[in-house]
């Protein structure tokens, strides 16, 4: 490389570098602070395996969704979820729209599959792992389990919303 | 050759003098050796330190609050961009080659590092093929400013394995291109090495990397079940392989330096074992052709780099045609004839191995040469055998025709080492 581009190179890379780390950081307190905060009650999962890795894998009650006739979705396709709470607080789909709504807060999601002939669709959230440390893991994995067969207990995700991008804060098992 | 010298000596072939000479050099000579020992082991060094400490704050990692872990997450990366600008401008390291290529190997997986941490402190799902995609493009700068013959090589890995991810690991998913691109951005450093260091082991690695992630990634151009098309362009990347492998720059080097006259011809007698069987090409295929098939571009594409390969070889000289030149084309017939009489094209396939067998071991034999001869014995004795599965004789025959090949072998060596023993 000629040698009086390298400096100024040299220097763009580092910012760059540190620039696209520091955005996700950024975008994601933002989120945080100033999105809205909305319960995702926690579905059961594999009962053999939760865990893949190092995180749980998170599934979620409020993702079925029956849309008008006159729409047609397929797989993967991308979806605007707007919510509304039930009466025990917990996250439900309101509407599902193919562009982004101009007027309220909604999460970018994505379509998991259809069922075309009852109007149907599946949503998958683009928060679907918590990450947990290894040896906290065995513990966390039997409280989740618990949850679902404890009518007493119950999971959920507590999940920050703005601009259809989300932030899983914090998942609680009480 | 030091060891030689009094033996030279005594035999008159050399002077006294001379050898004097010779072995002054070879004292002051810089051992290129223990330089490339260095520059591995450094670059191990930078591995194992970065893997180290990403354990140890594995280890303690849920004590720390989340600004503590975002802080923990650049440390690394701040390091590698310190110690890479150290050897880009401190004028005692500049030209320190161990020192670049370690300092650039501990970016690179700082970065990845870095980016995967954070992800992990807030939750973000993402995907494998958008981590591994930023990832690259944040380390592509290292290849050119450092410039570091590692880091070109790891995004050249780095970029198969999202290409990997994205378009074969991926269900359903549509093809994406993005991989060629980022292939064509490691291109000019790609360049800067065959002009600069071309005999270097690193530029070798590049011999071997870069053909090996575009024979990876040839595939993922199938986005139906044209899978014939498919067959053919490997055929013929192999033979662009075969013919790139030709040419005086890499006939010149040693062969482990020629990774693409090895691809190629590994290649091309591979498709052809396949292409042998007749079900090979009867298979139906349920989705008519289309003409817009990304991968009726790329055999497009190859068989235009093919014709311009022979025609800088000049091989309408016959003399310096094999019949290993003309399997791409060999098997682009097949593949054209299969449409109407699948079993021609089968024994078309084999007439063609059996041709190219025959003349490896007349060319061994002619240039006394073991390698070539027994290969080509060996591509004779696989076709009888594959052959053997295709027909139904008894296991007697069978038996017979083994031994028979077996002892062909024997003979052949045996007579071609003892024509060497007669010639020396």
């Amino acid at each position: 490389m000629n040698s009086k581009f390298i400096l100024p190179g040299f220097a763009l890379m580092v910012l760059i570098q540190l620039f696209v780390p520091l955005k996700m950081i950024f975008d994601k307190e933002n989120i945080l602070k100033n999105g809205v905060l909305y319960k995702f009650k926690a579905a059961p999962v594999d009962p053999n395996d939760p865990f893949i890795g190092k995180y749980v894998a998170l599934n979620f009650e409020a993702v079925n969704y029956r849309y008008r006739q006159d729409m047609t979705w397929n797989m993967d396709d991308l979806a605007y979820v707007t919510l509304t709470a039930d009466s025990l607080g917990f996250a439900q789909i309101h509407d599902v729209y193919q562009k982004p709504p101009a007027d309220e807060p909604y999460i970018t999601a994505t379509v998991q599959y259809t069922q075309p002939y009852e109007n149907q669709l599946v949503i998958h959230y683009p928060f679907d792992r918590y990450y947990v440390e290894e040896s906290q893991a065995p513990e966390i994995e039997k409280r989740y389990r618990e949850a679902f067969q404890d009518s007493s207990k119950v999971a959920y995700a507590l999940v920050a919303v703005k601009n259809g991008k989300a932030v899983l804060k914090e998942l609680v098992i009480e | 050759m030091i060891k030689d010298l009094p033996e030279l000596i005594k035999a008159g072939v050399i002077p006294e003098e001379t050898a004097e000479r010779i072995r002054e050099y070879y004292r002051h000579k810089k051992p290129a050796s223990s330089n490339r020992l260095f520059i591995v082991f450094g670059i191990l060094g930078a591995l194992l330190i970065g893997s180290g400490i990403i354990l140890i704050l594995a280890h303690n990692w849920d004590n720390f609050s989340g600004t503590v872990k975002t802080i923990l997450a650049f440390i690394p990366l701040v390091v590698g961009q310190f110690l890479c600008g150290n050897s880009l401008f401190n004028p005692r390291l500049k030209e320190n080659v161990t020192w670049r290529e370690s300092s650039a190997t501990f970016l690179f997986f700082a970065v990845g590092a870095c980016i995967a941490i954070i992800s992990q402190v807030y939750n973000i799902s993402g995907s494998m093929s958008g981590y591994l995609l930023t990832w690259m493009l944040l380390c592509l700068p290292l290849a050119y400013i450092l410039p570091s013959s590692i880091a070109s090589l790891l995004y050249i890995i780095g970029i198969t394995a999202y290409g990997v991810n994205t378009d074969y690991w991926t269900p359903n998913a549509t093809p994406h291109y993005l991989y060629w691109l980022l292939l064509l951005l490691i291109a000019p450093s790609f360049f800067r090495h065959l002009q600069q260091k071309p005999g270097s082991n690193f530029t070798t690695f590049h011999h071997w990397f870069l053909p090996l992630s575009a024979m990876i990634m040839l595939g993922s151009l199938q986005a139906d079940e044209q899978w014939k098309f498919t067959a053919v362009a490997y055929a013929v990347f192999f033979g662009v392989l075969y013919l790139l492998g030709k040419m005086d720059y890499f006939e010149k080097n040693k062969l482990s330096f020629n990774s693409y006259h090895i691809f190629g011809f590994l290649g091309i007698i591979g498709m052809c074992m396949v292409g042998g069987y007749h079900d090979f090409w009867s298979i139906e295929t349920s989705k008519p052709f289309s003409g817009d098939s990304p991968m009726l571009i790329a055999l497009v594409v190859l068989f235009l780099t093919a014709a311009y390969l022979l025609f800088r070889l000049r091989a309408f000289e016959w003399s310096r045609l094999d019949a290993m030149d003309f399997g791409c084309i060999i098997y682009g017939i097949a593949a054209i004839v299969s449409i109407s009489s699948p079993v021609f094209s089968a024994v078309l396939i084999n007439l063609y191995l059996l041709v190219v067998g025959v003349q490896l071991v007349s060319q061994g034999a002619h240039r006394v040469n073991l390698a070539r001869l027994n290969i080509g014995l060996l591509i004779i004795a696989a076709l009888v055998t594959m052959r053997f599965f295709d027909i139904d004789i008894s296991f007697a025959l069978r038996g017979l025709i083994f031994v028979m090949m077996g002892t062909g072998f024997f003979m052949a060596n045996y007579w071609m080492l003892k024509n060497k023993k007669q010639d020396e």
